[in-house]
């Protein structure tokens, strides 16, 4: 290996390839920044604060996700939500973030290596991922707009509906990243 | 046509499909939609298999999974199903079945001697044989485990997969039958989501075999209709071959779909079986009724077979299943087997009625079809030896309890018993409610749901095809509308049956002296017998649990569906009261057995089993060679041996090349967590033992955590990063457990505090840099650090870049020498990491493992949490008191210390241990004694808890936790190992190597 | 497998939560000035009942809040979720 890459995904070990017979496609969105964010959302300086940086107040509806111009904010907990930017914005954010709120009770942690997403899109994505989660994926019960924090196999993911219908965002964990493709791509195997 | 005893027509088998198959090696033929059953018997084999004790030869009894006789052993090698029911077993071309609890053949069973001596084998002999003397438990075991087999499980690799999912919906239908498709279609047209599973190939249930009309038409005609109707719903998910087989809390159920096993070998899928995990809104049970049979002497041959299979095999698979029958009965439903198999083309000899009359519409038809109806009688004994030949009749007396006058011989191949019916409650009583004893109509009903749920048709104690569309449909319509939806289908008709009530019979009278007489069995798989239920009451026993365990009744692989229900019925007479009393006993998932492999599913294997946490160096320590270890879910490197390099080698060469030059170890498992909040400082000084207010921003400290009980459940270095803000680093292991037990101190005890927790362990990568030389490394890499000794001191953190990215550097160390952890985002965790590799070239730095890290932090006596503790030892036993704060008022776990038990003066204390021969290592873990040669049992003084070779001291060092051992130094203790070998040691210090710390000082 | 009403996300399968024992149990405060009898019923007894028992949860998978749950021992039906510091339905009031 040469030294002339500087980042890898947490996936730099999967062999992505095109999906079989019905299986979904499974795709890494990769590099994204994640930030998480914590303050309490009563608090009026901290929503003036989200406010002026990402140009909304943060969602206070449980499992909720809003877009934010190119950020998206998923709700996490009555006082803490993940901001999703565009690749390399995160510390531009954070930043702002920081001053905006300062002497305000609250905390901006980068933790962009620590995730990633993962998109799976196709017909037999929702049954792809039932195969062992927990959560009720008919779209009677899960729209785009929420999101909700559950687990997939042995591991823990946040979910969302994908805006066009065509599947789901997953955003995991780097150190579960590898386990959760495999188990993913071996799940698929029934579709194919 | 090899199939002598198939009927010319009519049946839902396909006559232009003929079926290849071996049953005990030889060849047979049969059709597509018959089941190994069916098969056999359209060949005019009876005799499929030997019972389980006394080895009696035995035939099929019904037709569905309550079947306790009918197991097989399908398929040899790595596919083979052990006990498989050949009742519900599909035939497809070239399968092989084989009979269980055989031995050498079916027609000559050795083992079939057990029946001659059965007398010397009542209930509880297996007990009663192991009791005493224990020492022949070897003897017996052979034979035992030999005669006592069931069928053998597969020794194979499995080769197939297993599915699993998780599905919800408003309405599951567990059984499809006539009530459950009512009901689906009634939640369907309400635009419920349903599911709808049923245990067979074909929706329908027993009116698959049924002569009978609903609206207007042939019932089958309405079943295909009803299917076809579902499965045009999208929101309607129908499950044939799936059997509902738990029913859990929350309205949670279980269900095994059987994806290929009806297909030839050749043409399987890739998936075997699926798991479905369902979360219902309402539950509606259509499970059905099953016939029961009667009781009475030899009821056990080849050719004794319940009613309604009688009609099943005649109607819906095309099959005689005797040439000359006789129906007995104490209840109408059997009088329609007896016009079944006369239309069959059976002669029905007669129909024995124990009701002194039965004056129905049925029974009259019965008669007007000229056969004979003995009315008042039982049968009390048969004869046959491999295949009923006659049954005895005698009459009954008036009040039922004796049987009087001359006995009659009937002869006859077959014998359709139909004791009553019996709603299949399982699934009812697995979810909470407790069936009821309905004494009228002499069953068990459903009891009160304790979930929302609905039984209907069978299942609820409804036998006629009315009642089961009307309740079927009712049922649905309610759970959909508890659901939210507007539902009014109507039910479909069909006519009404009358009929007259049943004779509630369970040990019929005999001539017999009570318990001399031949067997009259309950449990046929299981071989219990009526007496064996006598007896164990005279033996004290009076719980129906009880029972069924010392006489093992409905434990075998069918879970006594057929028999239980005569057992209860046989224990409540012998113990003089009502069987309403006498209760049941518990009905437990599995409602019939479930593989190991759909339970497993996909999760199999070294890469699926569990989690595999990697770091983002993961790949890099593959091309270079480490081996890994797993530490909880993490793959960590353990060493890196080079070309013919065993494991000591190995660490010695890694551990010199630190002490004498540098490594690199990836230290990214550590857990991390940020701390942010104007409280933080003060909220570690809960959490901690020592003291943080005072700690410098840009400065780390060592803390230990304690549990509320004063015992070390954690360690780690915090680094202050402004006044309000910490990094925390935990064990590997801790780090979920540590994040979620502050969270639950914050979140519960101490909302006021102003401080927020975010775990980033996965967004650092972490390389150790480690050794005299690595200083050099570092600052090669690292820009914009000044690593002087005077500017960067021991426990400093300070940033830097490494190329363009931010990075930062702690001066921590877990070896003793002068030492590094260089942090970056882990996306840029192999950039780092190779960085420091070629830095490092010009001084040979070593990549190492966990294996040299623990060797290192042992030289220099650093404990680990979790190796040296376990959850019982304190910091005072550790020795490491100057980490308890003096000034503190409180801490979590600090009034324990001074607990009558903490400060004990016999507690174990971590102390060094130096064998006499330098070169032994004492395995850890031994047990150490003062003197092994006291008589046994030898006092335990403690046990070792580190030990390894070092190489750098040139001997082995051990530490172990030994009682009141740091006043013990210089005593000899032993280690006392398996076997009698036994390794002197001296007790020292726990420090071996640079007493001085002057390696890390520099 | 119970289906938990996590206050804040609503009804999710068991598997997502952890149990964390018994509720409302205060950390006692001075705690250098209680007995050892004192200390160690804090740390040690637990009530135990047969029937209604009021326990804390840990949405360990969802949005990591601590809560509580009015748990039947026997029927083990949960009646109510609330969240820490609101007051326990009466049913668990001993
Ligand atoms: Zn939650």
């Amino acid at each position: 290996m040469s030294d002339l890459f500087q980042q890898e995904s947490p996936l730099v070990q999967i062999e992505f390839s095109e999906p079989k017979g019905a299986a979904p496609r499974i795709e890494e969105k990769p590099f994204n920044g994640y930030l998480n964010l914590r303050g309490r959302s009563d608090h009026t300086g901290f929503i003036a604060g989200v406010l002026k940086v990402l140009g909304v107040e943060a969602p206070t509806e449980a499992n909720t996700v809003i877009d934010a111009g190119d950020n998206r904010i998923y709700w996490f907990g009555p006082d803490e939500w993940l901001i999703v930017t565009k690749p390399g914005q995160q510390t531009r954010v954070r930043n702002d973030l920081l001053a905006a709120f300062a002497g305000v009770f609250s905390s901006v942690v980068d933790n962009s290596s620590g995730l990633t997403t993962i998109h799976v899109t196709g017909d037999n994505a929702a049954a792809l991922i039932a195969t062992d989660c927990p959560l009720d994926l008919h779209p009677r019960e899960f729209k785009p707009g929420q999101c909700a924090q559950t687990r997939l196999a042995k591991a823990g993911m946040t979910i969302s509906p994908l805006a066009d219908g065509s599947g789901f965002e997953l955003i995991i964990r780097r150190s579960f990243a590898d386990y959760l493709l495999l188990w993913l791509q071996d799940a698929a195997i029934a579709f194919e | 046509m090899s199939q002598r005893f198939r009927t010319a027509q009519g049946g839902r088998v396909d006559r232009e499909r003929e079926i290849q198959f071996t049953f005990n090696g030889k060849s047979y033929t049969g059709l597509a939609g018959d089941t190994l059953c069916s098969a056999l018997l359209a060949n005019g084999v009876h005799m499929i298999g030997r019972s389980w004790k006394y080895h009696r030869p035995r035939g099929v009894m019904s037709a569905g999974s309550e079947e306790p006789n009918a197991i097989f052993q399908v398929e040899k090698g790595n596919r083979t199903i052990p006990n498989a029911r050949g009742t519900q077993v599909e035939l497809y071309d070239q399968l092989d079945a084989s009979s269980v609890n055989c031995w050498p053949s079916l027609d000559l069973d050795l083992l079939s001697i057990n029946s001659k001596f059965s007398r010397l084998m009542p209930a509880g002999f297996y007990y009663k044989t192991f009791m005493w003397p224990q020492s022949m438990w070897m003897k017996y075991e052979h034979f035992i485990r030999k005669a006592s087999g069931l069928g053998e499980s597969p020794r194979e690799l499995d080769p197939d997969r297993y599915e699993h999912t998780h599905a919800h919906c408003d309405v599951l239908v567990g059984g499809g039958g006539v009530a459950g498709l009512s009901a689906a279609l009634a939640a369907g047209r309400a635009g419920a989501r349903v599911i709808i599973a049923d245990e067979q190939s074909e929706f329908g249930g027993l009116t698959l075999a049924s002569k009978a009309r609903i609206d207007d038409g042939e019932a089958s005609q309405w079943i295909e209709n009803a299917v076809a109707e579902l499965q045009q719903m999208p929101e309607v998910t129908l499950l044939p071959r799936s059997t509902v087989f738990g029913y859990h809390d929350y309205n949670f159920l279980t269900i095994n779909q059987r994806l290929s096993d009806h297909l030839p070998l050749a043409e399987r899928p890739a998936s075997r079986e699926k798991l479905w995990q369902v979360r219902a809104q309402q539950v509606v049970l259509a499970t059905g009724a099953a016939e029961r049979p009667l009781i009475f002497a030899n009821n056990d041959r080849p050719g004794i077979m319940l009613a309604s299979a009688a009609s099943i095999y005649s109607n819906r698979y095309a099959v005689q299943p005797g040439s000359r029958a006789v129906v007995f009965t104490n209840n109408d439903s059997a009088y329609q087997s007896a016009l079944d198999l006369k239309a069959a083309g059976v002669e029905v000899e007669a129909v024995v009625d124990a009701r002194a009359g039965s004056d129905s519409e049925l029974a009259n038809t019965v008669r007007s079809a000229g056969i004979q109806v003995i009315n008042g009688s039982v049968v009390i004994d048969t004869a046959g030896r491999k295949r009923l030949s006659s049954v005895q009749v005698m009459r009954l007396s008036a009040e039922g309890s004796s049987v009087s006058g001359e006995t009659r011989a009937l002869s006859c191949d077959l014998l359709a018993v139909s004791g009553g019916w019996s709603p299949v409650v399982h699934l009812n009583a697995q979810s909470g409610a407790k069936p009821v004893w309905d004494e009228a109509n002499a069953m068990f009903r459903p009891g009160e749901p304790t979930q929302a749920q609905f039984s209907a048709g069978g299942a609820n104690g409804t036998l006629d095809l009315a009642g089961c569309l009307q309740e079927g449909a009712a049922a649905g319509n309610q759970a959909a509308i508890a659901c939210g939806f507007e539902a009014s289908t109507q039910p479909a008709r069909a006519e009404p049956i009358d009929s007259q009530a049943i004779l509630p019979l369970w040990l019929l009278p005999s001539p017999y002296t009570p318990g001399r007489g031949p067997k009259a069995f309950v449990d046929m798989q299981n071989d219990v017998g009526a007496a064996d239920i006598a007896l164990a009451v005279r033996e004290g026993f009076k719980s129906v649990e009880h029972v069924k365990r010392y006489t093992a009744m409905g434990f075998g692989t069918d879970q006594g569906k057929l028999g239980n229900i005569n057992g209860m019925g046989i224990l409540a007479a012998s113990m003089g009261q009502s069987i309403a009393a006498t209760g049941t006993t518990t009905y437990r998932p599995n409602y019939t057995p479930v593989s190991f492999g759909a339970f497993a599913g996909q999760n199999l294997g070294d890469r699926l089993f569990d989690p595999v946490r990697k770091t983002a160096m993961h790949a890099w320590h593959e091309e270079n060679g480490a081996l890994f270890e797993d530490v909880g879910q993490w793959k960590r490197p353990w060493y890196y041996p080079k070309d013919g390099e065993d494991l000591q080698q190995a660490i010695d060469r890694e551990c010199l090349a630190v002490r004498d030059s540098v490594g690199i170890l990836d230290a990214s498992t550590l857990g991390k967590i940020e701390i942010r909040g104007k409280d933080s400082a003060r909220f570690l000084e809960m959490i901690y033992t020592n003291n943080w207010m005072k700690l410098e921003v840009g400065k780390g400290r060592y803390g230990f955590m304690l549990g509320e009980d004063g015992m070390v459940m954690d360690d780690g270095v915090t680094i202050r990063l402004a006044e309000d803000h910490f990094f925390m680093h935990t064990t590997t292991g801790g780090a979920a457990g540590v994040l979620a037990w502050m969270e639950r101190w914050l979140q519960t005890e101490w909302p006021e505090m102003e401080v927020f927790l975010t775990s980033v362990t996965d967004h650092w990568a972490t390389a150790a840099v480690v050794g005299p030389k690595s200083r050099a490394v570092v600052s090669a890499v690292c820009d914009g650090i000044d690593f002087s000794a005077q500017a960067f001191p021991f426990m400093a953190s300070k940033t830097g870049t490494i190329g363009d990215v931010e990075c930062r550097v702690n001066r921590i160390s877990f070896s003793g020498e002068l030492a590094y952890e260089v942090n970056i985002p882990a996306n840029h965790g192999r950039f780092m990491w190779e960085k420091l590799m070629q830095a490092g070239a010009a001084f040979n730095i070593t990549p190492y493992g966990t294996e040299t890290m623990h060797v290192l932090r042992a030289e220099k006596g650093y404990v680990i949490v979790g190796q040296d503790t376990d959850g019982s030892v304190t910091v005072d036993d550790l020795g490491l008191n100057w980490a308890l704060s003096k000034t503190k008022d409180d801490f979590i776990g600090k009034r324990s210390l001074s607990r009558p038990d903490t400060v004990r003066k016999d507690r174990k204390q971590l102390v060094g241990l130096l064998t006499e021969d330098p070169q032994t290592v004492i395995p850890e873990g031994a047990q150490l004694v003062d003197d092994p040669k006291a008589p046994t049992p030898v006092p335990m003084i403690g046990h070792v808890s580190s030990s390894y070779y070092s190489a750098c001291c040139g001997h082995s060092i051990a530490m172990a936790l030994v009682k009141g051992g740091r006043d013990r130094m210089g005593d000899t203790v032993y280690a006392s190992l398996a076997g009698g070998r036994v390794i002197e040691a001296t007790i020292t210090e726990s420090v071996f190597y640079d007493k001085e710390g002057a390696k890390a000082d520099v | 497998m119970f289906l938990i009403e996590c206050p804040w996300c609503g009804l999710r399968d068991e598997t997502e939560f952890s149990c964390a024992g018994e509720a409302h149990i205060a950390r006692p405060l001075e705690t250098e000035k209680l007995s050892d009898e004192e200390w160690a019923d804090y740390l040690f007894m637990r009530s135990n009942p047969k029937g209604a028992h009021r326990e804390q949860w840990l949405h360990a998978a969802g949005c990591r809040r601590y809560f509580n749950a009015l748990r039947d021992t026997v029927t083990y039906k949960i009646s109510a979720t609330y969240k820490i510091g609101e007051t326990p339905p009466s049913e668990g009031k001993k």
